[in-house]
């Protein structure tokens, strides 16, 4: 997502002025409104990151920029953002010096925010409520978020550009059928591993792509859940695509070909099994475009090589 | 009468087999039900096949099976280690958990799984045996002049664990998800999909048994007493540390295989010795086999359940089994070879010493100047000027009230704990008051998703004070010796940890209040959370010198007390309901696990604080500095990262307390 230049942003910041700012008296709401117009945004959380950087916001306070990439956060943070901390605790005292308008999180628990709020007003994105339909809150947050930035044309336009690279990718799957897959990372011990279903936003993609979602177990509130690699067999003849972890996810195929039970899995038999490139799995929004191209890339080349 | 001349020619190995075989059947139903589950019983057959075809077979054959050997192998492995450990260290309650092992094993491979991750290549067991060794070594080193007294070597042990976990957790923090796969394998997931761990486990455990095999002899003749054997020639010392290290191989194989499966090396051999196994040689042959059942037994159980719900690691399950196991042996170890109790801390009449107060108030002052003005921000480390310190000590003064407040209330529970048991090493985190305190907010958490402060407060009394009362009665039924109480303690913690684990495992939103809380951080101290805790502390120290008199008789025993004419119900009730509320209300802010309410007394008597309120207010402004600077440096060491202050103190306050025991003398 390209970022759009500063001096844009501030235009068109000034040409949205948000409809919907917070109810408290009309000369703080503008106030506030003012400084928002600057955009101090700090994203304690990659979640909160992803959203405001896709709304070609550039956050005054982000995670640190190594954890973000190394969990495959989309767009990529710009450098230079200083590190507010890991998310489990964000540093009060950095958010406070930063002077942030608003603190956007998305995978920060409530008991946290209470703490951030004593800094700047929080906008939490409430996707992973453990609700089927993380998608559509995603989106339905996105537009939120947008609109109290007064960006909501860009969301607009970036929600419709990625409804349509999906349905694009989707059509590049339309001779496979409705074959689910499972979509998994995989331990490096390789025994067990984690699958992700239902309640994440990647099984609503993949519901959109016309590739059900093979995991029908339970899943918890990020929509994932750790079990056995052999619990693969309860539906056998899925594909299998595993997020590329590196070494780990190295390591974990290296002891899975010794496995007798792995190579007797209709789907390594068929060379069903594919990786798809290192991308937030606990994300907002902005993960489902990679994603969406990824896995059409991922499923088409097994089609092409295995026929 | 068949059977009555065999019963009669084997009356020791009866009882044991029987109850072998009992379990056995239990477990190959279990199995039954389990492998039906997967696949009809007329295609049984099909599994021995060569090179089965279906997939319904492969997974029997290579999911199923390996991971029912693998349970069998793995806690028939753990079976021997702690049977060696608890016969060595002549200690019914010693295995792999309870003495650190385990927890050194699983640190030591977290460590190179993060730095050295060559390193593994080389063979994760010699890796895990490394750290399992210096567990051993340092628990050892500390009881070794205390001629290994159970109760040292135990608290070692839970010592040694607590500070693995401490650093488990601050690595968590910071390595936060790239960690996930290696959370997953300690919580002991027997999962398999090949037979190379029990490839891995067989030869590794047949030598275990082989060596014990060659010991027996000298390990028999240790039964004599250390005197007699050592007459006889045998090196004593040389026997026994070749059979720990033993123990030590054989837990570290099964943690590097399979994960930490708690309390199957203490379950095993004490079922064992329940069903009638006495000597040496039967308890060698029936508590692997006991073990092997009981963690087969598990397995399948979990397996079982996981058709209809969420299946939990077998490793949480066991957890959660070993504390209402410990807490049910405890009554039935007696006549077990428990050192007595040791004497209580007969405090000399001390003179108040002025000049200590004075200096410990000003390191209290000094540390809270420091901690509140001095901090490290993007810039680096300085004095902040007053306007910047205006604003920022809105966040500031709340975490640094919580800590004063904290700190002051745990030290003096542990003063009131120490006093009311005589027991030196009662505090509320080793006797589990603070893990009380933790299971009534999960009480709470399930009750109400989102429970207010005062809520939350009431529970967490509600729980301490029921553990306190479970703790008391326990103690006075066994003349407070001090093994009991704390192991009963473990016992707490054991559940609670357990139940932990088993919400986390299960992803439940629930859990993030819960994990917040246990983190031990001043994090999500409020302004109004920190005055009441003040006000909290404030009155507990206030309400003291009420119970002089109390404090100073209560250890001289009931007897004496009442010969006095003393209604030393009531007061004991008061003083526990007290010692209950200071507990709850600590937790809440700093979690269940710090050492400051062990370290708090200790250093106050050190310092010359005799007398027991003299102790208890003097342990505080202690505990209150300790906390105060353990947040202040969790706050700025790894900035703008923070080590919450309860791990911190758990970090650093852990190996101090062992530091402590090694050089105290009995």
């Amino acid at each position: 997502m390209p970022l759009i230049s500063r001096r844009r942003f501030l235009r068109d910041a000034v040409a949205m002025a948000p409809a919907q700012a917070l109810a408290s008296g009309a000369q703080a709401a503008s106030a506030w409104l003012a400084r928002v117009g600057t955009m101090r945004i700090a994203t304690p959380d990659r979640a909160g990151a992803e959203s405001v950087l896709a709304l070609g916001i550039k956050p005054v306070g982000a995670p640190s920029a190594d954890f973000y990439r190394e969990m495959g956060g989309t767009p990529d943070l710009p450098s230079g953002i200083p590190s507010v901390g890991p998310p489990v605790e964000p540093n009060l005292e950095v958010l406070k010096s930063l002077e942030p308008a608003m603190i956007v999180t998305g995978t920060i628990g409530q008991s946290t925010r209470r703490m951030l709020a004593r800094v700047a007003p929080v906008l939490n994105l409430d996707i992973y409520t453990g609700e089927p339909g993380a998608y559509g809150r995603a989106v339905a947050e996105f537009r939120r978020l947008a609109g109290v930035v007064g960006r909501s044309a860009v969301a607009q336009s970036y929600v419709s550009r990625l409804e349509a690279d999906i349905a694009r990718a989707a059509t590049a799957l339309r001779a496979r059928g409705d074959r689910p897959a499972y979509l998994v990372t995989l331990d490096d011990g390789g025994r067990t591993m984690t699958v992700y279903g239902r309640n994440s936003i990647m099984y609503d993609v993949m519901e959109m792509m016309g590739v059900p979602n093979a995991w029908d177990g339970r899943t918890n509130g990020f929509g994932f859940m750790p079990v056995g690699v052999e619990k693969l067999v309860a539906h056998p003849d899925a594909d299998l695509i595993y997020v590329n972890y590196g070494v780990d996810t190295t390591a974990a195929l290296g002891r899975l070909r010794a496995s007798p039970f792995w190579n007797s899995l209709p789907m390594v038999r068929a060379g069903r099994v594919h990786p798809i490139p290192l991308f937030d799995v606990f994300g907002s929004l902005p993960l489902a475009g990679p994603f969406a191209a990824n896995l059409a890339v991922a499923l088409s080349n097994g089609e092409g090589r295995h026929g | 009468m068949a059977s009555l001349v065999e019963a009669d020619r084997t009356p020791r190995t009866a009882g044991p087999a029987m109850f072998a075989l009992l379990m056995l059947l239990v477990a190959l139903l279990e199995t039954a039900a389990c492998m039906a589950a997967h696949l009809p019983v007329a295609r049984w057959g099909e599994v021995l096949q060569a090179h089965p075809a279906s997939l319904d077979v492969v997974v029997i054959r290579y999911a199923l099976l390996p991971r029912l050997a693998v349970s069998v192998l793995s806690g028939a492995a753990l079976g021997l280690s702690g049977l060696i450990f608890q016969y060595v260290l002549r200690n019914p309650v010693a295995e792999p958990t309870t003495l650190g092992v385990a927890a050194g094993a699983s640190l030591a491979l977290t460590l190179a799984s993060l730095w050295f991750p060559a390193w593994l290549l080389f063979g994760r067991e010699w890796i895990a045996l490394a750290g399992a060794l210096v567990a051993v070594a340092i628990v050892l080193a500390i009881a070794w002049r205390r001629a290994l007294s159970p109760l040292t070597v135990i608290l070692g042990g839970l010592v040694v664990t607590l500070c693995s976990g401490a650093f488990a957790s601050m690595l968590t923090l910071f390595f936060g998800d790239s960690l996930g796969s290696l959370f997953i394998w300690q919580s002991g997931m027997l999962d398999q999909n090949d037979w190379s761990a029990v490839t891995y486990l067989l030869p590794r455990l047949a030598l275990g048994f082989v060596v014990v095999a060659l010991m027996i002899r000298p390990l028999a003749m240790l039964e004599m007493g250390d005197e007699t054997a050592r007459s006889l020639g045998l090196p004593v010392r040389a026997i026994r540390a070749v059979a720990m290290v033993l123990g030590a191989a054989l837990a570290a194989v099964v943690v590097s295989a399979v994960g930490v499966i708690g309390f199957i090396g203490l379950a095993g051999p004490a079922l064992a010795r329940l069903a009638g196994a006495r000597t040496l040689q039967s308890r060698i042959v029936w508590a692997p086999v006991i073990a092997a059942c009981l963690l087969w037994i598990s397995d399948q159980t979990v397996q079982l359940a996981g058709l209809f719900t969420t299946e939990i690691p077998t490793g949480t399950a066991t957890a959660l089994l070993g504390g209402p196991l410990l807490l049910w042996l405890l009554p039935r170890l007696k006549g077990q070879a428990l050192a007595p109790p040791e004497s209580a801390p007969h405090a000399p009449a001390g003179v108040s010493r002025s000049r200590q107060i004075a200096a410990a108030l000003l390191l209290l002052a000094v540390s809270l100047w420091l901690a509140s003005d001095f901090n490290r921000s993007a810039a680096g480390w300085h004095f902040a000027d007053w306007d910047a310190l205006r604003s920022l000590l809105s966040i500031r003064l709340p975490r640094v009230g919580g800590a004063l407040a904290a700190g002051a209330m745990l030290a003096v529970a542990g003063v009131l704990m120490q006093r009311m048991t005589g027991n030196p090493m009662a505090s509320p985190e080793v006797l589990g008051i603070s893990s009380g305190a933790s299971l009534g907010l999960v009480v709470l958490l399930f009750m109400t998703g989102s429970p207010g402060k005062l809520e939350q407060l009431v529970c967490a009394f509600a729980g301490a004070l029921a553990t306190l009362s479970l703790m008391f009665a326990l103690g006075r039924r066994s003349g407070f010796s001090p093994e009991r109480l704390v192991l009963a303690g473990i016992a707490v913690t054991t559940v609670f940890s357990g139940l932990a684990a088993l919400l986390v495992s299960a992803g439940d939103p629930r859990m993030a209040l819960l994990q917040a809380w246990m983190s031990g951080s001043t994090y999500r101290v409020e302004p109004p959370d920190a005055f009441v805790a003040l006000a909290v502390a404030a009155l507990g120290c206030i309400a003291l010198p009420l119970f002089t008199r109390t404090l100073e008789i209560l250890p001289l025993g009931d007897a004496t007390v009442r010969s006095l004419g003393f209604n030393i119900g009531v007061h004991r009730l008061l003083l526990l309901m007290l010692a209950a509320v200071l507990t709850a209300a600590s937790t809440l802010i700093i979690g269940p696990i710090s050492f400051i309410g062990l370290m708090g007394p200790h250093l106050a008597r050190m310092l010359g604080f005799r007398r027991a309120v003299a102790q208890a207010l003097g342990g505080a402004l202690i505990g209150a500095t300790l906390l105060v600077m353990a947040d202040w440096l969790g706050r700025n060491v790894m900035f703008p990262d923070q080590v919450p202050a309860g791990l911190f103190a758990t970090f650093i306050g852990g190996p101090y307390f062992l530091l402590l025991m090694y050089r105290q003398r009995s």
